[in-house]
């Protein structure tokens, strides 16, 4: 069976589209699958640093459309998860290196050795949106509860519905729950009411993310991580399972915890 | 070895004397600074506006960002560039040219907030020789109203997701011209017809 080729995106930058491919790649081939990452953000790679593979890179994604060297010869085998492989993105090159079709022809080739293909799109609408998209059957788009992350991701997946690929799927990433419980954050219901779109993975704010990717480590591999659970239910309901959403928990502070014991209602943590 | 012990004494001395410790001691803000900064009004304000907040309960910020952001998305689909707001302006003049004489070069078309909705404006001046009209008659007909009415829903339908019940369409008598002002409510996002064709418009041009 042919494999599926995502692109990830979010149309603002920083809202965690990379940290989120590693995370999902990973965790897709943690489940056992074959598993290409390609980071399309020609001039600005990024991928090959949150993998941890930045020493390994020998060809690029520029040079394989070019066809200096084979697809086989430009992809890094992952140093911590069997089957997951990156074709990292060229650095001295910009976005207008490669077409859209070109992409799209690479990943039609390719797909039929692996199971998953996620392309890492880079940020804005741009050329090198337009050909990671082109060359994608399905879109997951990465957004986080602020105002400019939202109306950025409204106008990509306009143009994910325009380029007639599937309805896009939503990660919110970086939720914090107290903010959330306190009215100071947007909830899940009221980013899903905005967008109109379905929820992919609901993924908290979490310190570990910046330490994995300090070391090189993607989150999925910390298994008492809260933020590496949820991509790990990601990568689940990628593969069709139906997970429940991962229950978002504010930490109890000794007041909370207080008054629980003293059974006052309305002190549970509340649910983002 | 004596200048070998010289240079260790040279070491030793090297450290900050007494008398720098002394100035390093005193940059630290006095007694009496700290006092300025005590009596220093912004404390106070903080606090009251702590106080405010805890007893005013006032809108939690999520609602604030939630609301702004449907406006916002409702404009951004619209779609709605320059040029084809002027498209729209051109079509809509030569529609009500069909039932009034208009004043070339005067329709205003603007999109406004009123309340949770988006509202389509269009105001013309309609031909007038300048005299002053004591009894203003109406311009149109009931029955042309209507067919007015039809008609711009059908071009402004052209650009963007209209309401189609919600058109209004009122002249404005004054002394020397009439206006015709025109108010299309833009439909909100879920019952955008074809988000997927206006976006593509967008990216064509």
């Amino acid at each position: 069976m042919e494999g599926e080729v995502y692109v990830i995106n979010s149309g603002k930058g920083g809202v965690g589209k990379t940290t989120a491919t590693a995370n999902v790649g990973s965790a897709l081939a943690l489940r056992g699958h074959k598993v290409l990452l390609i980071d399309a953000d020609i001039g600005l790679r990024n991928l090959d640093v949150v993998m941890g593979l930045e020493n390994r890179i020998v060809y690029d994604l520029v040079q394989v459309i070019e066809e200096v060297c084979q697809p086989q010869q430009a992809m890094i085998r992952d140093k911590l998860t069997e089957n997951l492989f990156l074709i990292p993105a060229a650095q001295t090159r910009d976005k207008t290196a490669v077409t859209g079709e070109q992409v799209k022809g690479l990943c039609e080739k390719l797909k039929p050795d692996f199971d998953y293909i996620l392309i890492d799109s880079p940020a804005g609408i741009e050329q090198g949106f337009k050909n990671a998209m082109e060359a994608a059957d399905k879109a997951i788009v990465v957004t986080t509860p602020d105002v400019a992350a939202i109306r950025d991701a409204d106008r990509v997946i306009g143009f994910i519905e325009a380029a007639g690929l599937s309805k896009p799927e939503l990660i919110l990433n970086r939720v914090r729950p107290g903010m959330v419980r306190r009215g100071d954050m947007m909830t899940t219901e009221d980013v899903l009411d905005l967008l109109s779109v379905q929820l992919l993975g609901l993924v908290p704010e979490d310190e570990k993310m910046i330490v994995s990717a300090n070391r090189g480590i993607p989150v999925v591999h910390d298994m008492k991580s809260r933020s590496g659970e949820a991509f790990r239910r990601v990568a689940a309901r990628v593969e069709g399972e139906d997970v429940p959403m991962l229950k978002l928990e504010v930490r109890d502070g000794l007041f909370t915890w207080l008054k629980k014991m003293v059974g006052i209602k309305g002190a549970v943590g509340a649910s983002a | 070895m004596a200048p070998a012990l010289e240079n260790l004494r040279g070491l030793v001395k090297r450290p900050p004397a007494i008398g720098n410790l002394k100035g390093i001691v005193k940059r630290a803000p006095s007694l009496e600074n700290l006092r300025g900064m005590v009596k220093r009004p912004q404390a106070f304000d903080n606090i009251g506006e702590f106080v405010k907040r805890a007893f005013e309960k006032g809108e939690a910020s999520r609602f604030e960002a939630h609301r702004r952001l449907q406006l916002v998305l409702l404009q951004d689909r619209s779609s709605l560039t320059a040029e084809s707001l002027e498209a729209l302006k051109n079509d809509l003049l030569v529609v009500m040219a069909k039932y009034v004489i208009i004043e070339r070069d005067c329709l205003e078309i603007d999109i406004k907030q009123s309340g949770e909705s988006l509202l389509l404006i269009a105001n013309v001046r309609v031909f007038n020789d300048g005299e002053a009209v004591e009894n203003p008659q109406p311009l149109l007909s009931p029955k042309k109203t209507a067919a007015l009415k039809n008609s711009l829903l059908e071009t402004a339908a052209n650009y963007l997701p209209v309401d189609s019940d919600s058109i209004e369409v009122e002249e404005q008598h004054f002394n020397d011209s009439v206006v015709l002002v025109s108010s299309i409510r833009i439909a909100d996002g879920e019952s955008f017809p074809e988000r997927k064709e206006r976006t593509a418009s967008l990216a064509a041009s």
